[in-house]
């Protein structure tokens, strides 16, 4: 990885949409996952996860679309470029790496969603491999949309 | 990106308005404006093995990506120094094409850029 120099940087296409990281990614990932594929238009989505309190926008306005009752991703309304991931239960944002300004600073370090993934991509590293499971974010998904209507508004907002 | 390249012709919608994004001088991106979904790439002027008779659908929004297979990378130029592929299919870069770095040197003739 070399020096770092921080804030991390990125942003969409277009550049509409800027934001910052304080703090290096938490982890980084390979994601085969359906959605990743569908809402990213290839194999995967590669994406890390920024320390909640030290990630925020600097630009414009992300629009959402909420994917699952659990998630919600969200991206440029000018431009397309899908820009962040966001569990319901969990304050910290998944980024995709594409949109760094640095993006060759943060290798990858395993793959999940490995069940998705499409027959004929061959990975061509020694990575861990792992099924996705988000049971976790399923279970707080419902337990929002049970306990409190007020908290279920919120999800897609 | 991952694309598979249909004829223009051939292409339809049967449901929704993509929106497009004029990504470079020679290229528009297609998306939906409701999700964000990439949908395809839509070469504006010929490029030499592609053009505007052609688009590119993101394979990842096929109903069925597992029954295409990709025949070449491009743009290696780019490529991240820790993404490996061990496929063995040609590689190129965007500038291997003469046509292509006409086609941008011409639109950004045309645009009043340097």
């Amino acid at each position: 990885m070399g020096d770092i120099t921080l804030p991390i940087t990125g942003g969409c296409l277009c550049g509409a949409i800027r934001y910052e990281s304080s703090a290096p990614p938490n982890w980084v990932v390979c994601c085969h996952c359906r959605i990743c594929q569908q809402a990213h238009g290839g194999l995967y989505g590669l994406g890390l996860e920024f320390p909640g309190e030290a990630f925020r926008y600097t630009k414009g306005e992300v629009t959402y679309y909420q994917t699952t009752p659990w998630a919600k991703r969200g991206f440029c309304a000018n431009c397309g470029s899908s820009v962040d991931m966001w569990y319901v239960d969990d304050p910290e944002p998944i980024v995709w790496i594409g949109t760094l300004d640095r993006p060759e600073d943060w290798p990858l370090e395993r793959h999940v969603g490995i069940e998705s993934k499409v027959p004929w991509h061959v990975i061509g590293d020694d990575l861990p491999q792992r099924r996705t499971d988000v049971s976790k974010h399923v279970e707080a998904a419902k337990a929002q949309d049970f306990y409190s209507a007020r908290e279920s508004s919120r999800l897609g907002r | 990106m991952v694309a598979v390249g249909f004829s223009r012709t051939a292409l339809r919608f049967t449901k929704g308005e993509p929106k497009l994004y004029r990504s470079s001088p020679i290229k528009d991106k297609g998306f939906c404006a409701n999700c964000g979904s990439l949908l395809f790439d839509q070469f504006l002027t010929p490029t030499g093995n592609s053009g505007p008779d052609m688009i590119w659908v993101q394979v990842g929004t096929l109903d069925h990506p597992e029954a295409v297979s990709i025949g070449s990378h491009t743009g290696i130029e780019s490529q991240l120094p820790w993404v490996h592929f061990d496929d063995g299919l040609p590689r190129t870069r965007c500038d291997d094409a003469p046509i292509l770095v006409a086609a941008v040197a011409a639109a950004d003739q045309k645009l009043g850029g340097n």
